[in-house]
């Protein structure tokens, strides 16, 4: 298995804050990695430094063999925690932005998961519930096929039932020439979907496991190690 | 980039829609014929006219620019295209604008010279492109310094006032300036349209050349700014 993604003694500033401390990590081809640590710890910063979305920064970051920017866009598909689309798009408009500027895009895939999330084309976005907006940029986003997904709080307001609605689709259409990056602290929300998980604080990643030796090794799940790790964290 | 022009020029057409492109604009129609009717000063309703219609422009400015900054990150395109793409589909914005304000000086009758009030039809063939890059211009400080709140005006002062406890004051001094530089901008699109008609030949090519320079500095500036920016509208930190 090939590395899509590598960061050597990545290091992110905010003004004189210190986001990211020095981060040498590596994502390989074909799995699904859980990405996490409470909240403050740098893992939105780290996605949007991959996504090109973050330009400033000290050390290296190579995806897909490639410096991110304008080229890497072409094969990143990154889900940011928000709603950002403009509030007069309806979600045919969202279709349609996707197929005009994504090569990857599968609209047919895109659209089949807007009707498994029971969502309409002629709906505007922004007057969706915060639940059916997370519903619709998750489709939308999944609805490329992209070498490297960069999902942040994929699942945030989005109930129960459609979460494992979204999961078990996650993992049908899971290809293993693509890697999907999830960041969170919702561990529970995505144990079933993990491979790998890396644990990140303070902008360092302190701990990486495979999925397995966590529950075998160890004989906990992950949220359960991860409520151990963090037990007395600070957080922001 | 015809894609990404289709997609700009959705951005203020769509939220504001045709009906509502038509209520905006027959407001001032309505106002217009109603004060004739009522031997209303015509130079000040002229006045009243050229505001609107520099309202309605900044509105489209508004939509253009202010919501879909950080979906256009995204896509793997580079921002100066993007850019470039939004001034273009600006355009129709400025060619509706303009005839609507011819449309009201007609109904207004207005006395152009005797107002001392400028006309679009009677600007000569080398006005138009001072007028427009002039415009563009005007158009590139409002966006640049209203829009984009990471651009460099803020960065400056805080670099010469770095004491967290005046932080707010920062901010206040920021948007004061910031409200200035786009005064400015429409204020210099007011001059230069204001005294076109009596310029010569000579001086219109200068002004033109000099706005067109201007104006391509601004936007790569902008671009250059907007691509750099760790803090479009809706990025997380």
């Amino acid at each position: 298995m090939g590395v899509i993604l590598k960061t050597n003694n990545l290091v992110k500033y905010y003004d004189e804050k210190k986001a990211l401390d020095g981060i040498s990590i590596e994502f390989e081809t074909g799995k699904i990695y859980g990405f996490l640590g409470p909240n403050g710890s740098g893992k939105t910063t780290f996605l949007s430094l991959c996504a090109a979305l973050l330009k400033k920064y000290e050390g290296e970051v190579i995806v897909g063999g490639l410096k991110p920017g304008k080229d890497t866009k072409a094969f990143v598909a990154y889900l940011p925690d928000f709603n950002y689309y403009p509030g007069w798009m309806r979600v045919k408009d969202a279709l349609n932005f996707f197929d005009d500027f994504f090569e990857d895009f599968d609209r047919v895939k895109a659209e089949k998961l807007l009707a498994d999330m029971d969502l309409k084309h002629d709906e505007v976005i922004a007057k969706l519930s915060k639940g059916m907006q997370a519903r619709m940029k998750l489709a939308i986003v999944l609805g490329r096929k992209a070498k490297l997904y960069l999902l942040d709080e994929p699942f945030d307001g989005i109930d129960a039932v459609t979460r494992e609605k979204i999961i078990k689709i996650m993992l049908s259409t899971f290809s293993k020439e693509s890697t999907i990056i999830v960041a969170t602290h919702h561990i529970t929300y995505v144990e079933k979907l993990l491979d790998s998980v890396k644990f990140l604080y303070k902008g360092k990643v302190i701990n990486e496991f495979e999925a397995e030796d966590i529950r075998h090794d160890k004989g906990m799940t992950i949220n359960e190690y991860y409520l151990e790790e963090f037990r007395d964290a600070e957080t922001d | 980039m015809l894609k990404l022009i289709k997609f700009e020029l959705k951005q203020y057409t769509r939220p504001i829609g045709l009906s509502s492109l038509t209520f905006i604009l027959s407001i001032p129609l309505v106002v217009n014929i109603v004060m004739l009717l009522a031997d209303f000063d015509r130079s000040v309703m002229q006045y009243a006219n050229l505001a609107y219609m520099m309202y309605v422009m900044l509105l489209a400015t508004d939509y253009t620019f202010l919501s879909s900054g950080f979906l256009l990150k995204h896509i793997p395109i580079s921002y100066k295209k993007v850019y470039l793409a939004k001034l273009v589909a600006h355009l129709p914005a400025m060619i509706i604008t303009t005839v609507s304000y011819e449309l009201l000086s007609f109904v207004n009758k207005a006395e152009h010279y005797e107002m001392g009030m400028p006309r679009f039809a009677d600007l000569s063939i080398y006005q138009y492109p001072m007028l427009f890059a002039s415009y563009i211009f005007a158009f590139l400080l409002i966006q640049s310094n209203i829009i984009d709140k990471s651009a460099i005006i803020p960065r400056v002062i805080k670099k010469l006032v770095d004491i967290p406890l005046l932080e707010n004051l920062v901010v206040g001094i920021y948007f004061v300036l910031s409200i200035s530089l786009s005064g400015i901008g429409m204020i210099s699109f007011g001059v230069i349209f204001y005294f076109a008609e009596s310029m010569s030949s000579i001086e219109t090519l200068l002004i033109t050349i000099a706005a067109v320079i201007l104006s391509v500095a601004v936007f790569y500036l902008n671009a250059n700014l907007l691509e750099k920016s760790s803090k479009m509208k809706g990025e997380c930190k």
